[in-house]
């Protein structure tokens, strides 16, 4: 005679048949769950007891070594470090001196004249003429730079010719231009 | 790092030369103004220009087209800091001219060119190292009355 649990398992494995199985469905509608719950439960443990161990390993260091070539095949090859070059810190050096040379350059423009077109034309010989005004409405006052002989004229029109007793001159002093 | 540092300190080398060096030359010697006061006419016989004005004569017959100059009066003024200075080559022709250093090497000159106490032009002007300037003045007699003024 089958225990109740020796039917159920026959009747999970689909072992039980005709007579026996309609004998059985009967009782196993007649079961509360909870029961079969914990029937199941406990079979699943045999199992498990019986088949669930992990075989032991007999090679364990040639696995081990087969297992961490399989992961370094599997990862991406790191990037090689770029061989350092001769002279590598030539194109560097050369940015810092031409950006030394260009700052330099924009401070020297800075510090030097004004640079308008107007007296870049009268800046030559050191002596930028910025403004002539005749002090008489009947006097033109004009300025000008003579590139030729390398000097700065003022020119006034229309003054009225000086009388000789006027124009006479005090004696010539002892100072001399250094050059 | 050390590489950055030290193209820092070039960097900042070039800088400090390329500012300090024009700075202790403009500034490494004082002005003076040279004014004179010349009498330009046309001689059958021209005399030769005096020792103060030989350097000076090319110039000014390539300017003015005389072919005499003569020197009625010359005056020599330093200019070594913000004063006013008359320049008097003559009693009746005289230069005021109020300089002002700028910076180092540079001058900001106003000129005014009088005749007695009657004023005939004005000019404002900025001088940088050895300047010459030329006025052509009234005339007089047959001939004209030219000022030179030569900052050294």
């Amino acid at each position: 005679m089958k225990t109740f649990e020796e039917k159920f398992t026959a009747w999970v494995d689909g072992e039980l048949k005709g007579h026996e199985l309609q004998e059985f469905e009967a009782e196993l509608a007649s079961v509360k769950d909870a029961q079969l719950d914990k029937l199941a439960s406990r079979q699943l443990g045999d199992v498990l007891r019986e088949h669930g161990r992990a075989p032991a390993l007999q090679n364990t260091d040639f696995f081990n070594h087969q297992l961490m070539q399989q992961i370094e095949a599997s990862m991406p090859a790191p990037a090689e470090k770029p061989a350092r070059r001769k002279m590598g810190w030539l194109p560097r050096f050369a940015l810092a001196s031409a950006f030394s040379v260009a700052a330099a350059l924009g401070i020297h423009q800075m510090m030097g004249p004004s640079a308008s077109p107007q007296s870049a034309l009268e800046a030559h010989n050191g002596f930028q003429v910025i403004h002539t005004q005749a002090g008489d409405p009947e006097i033109t006052a004009t300025s000008f730079y003579s590139q030729k002989n390398d000097v700065t004229v003022l020119w006034l029109d229309g003054a009225k010719s000086m009388p000789k007793k006027e124009a006479s001159p005090k004696p010539a002093d002892k100072h001399e231009p250094k050059n | 790092m050390a590489f950055y540092r030290r193209c820092a300190l070039l960097f900042f080398a070039a800088m400090l030369g390329v500012v300090a060096v024009p700075a202790v030359r403009a500034g490494d010697a004082s002005e003076s103004i040279w004014s004179a006061l010349v009498l330009a006419t046309n001689q059958e016989q021209p005399a030769e220009p005096p020792a103060e004005l030989a350097k000076y004569a090319k110039k000014l017959k390539n300017i003015f087209g005389y072919n005499q100059y003569e020197l009625l009066g010359q005056h020599l003024e330093a200019m070594d800091s913000t004063k006013e200075h008359w320049l008097v080559p003559s009693k009746e022709l005289f230069l005021r001219a109020d300089s002002k250093l700028e910076k180092p090497g540079v001058y900001r000159l106003k000129l005014e060119f009088w005749e007695e106490k009657k004023l005939l032009a004005q000019m404002d002007a900025k001088l940088t190292g050895q300047n010459l300037l030329f006025i052509r003045g009234p005339a007089y007699e047959n001939g004209q009355l030219i000022i030179i003024l030569m900052v050294q």
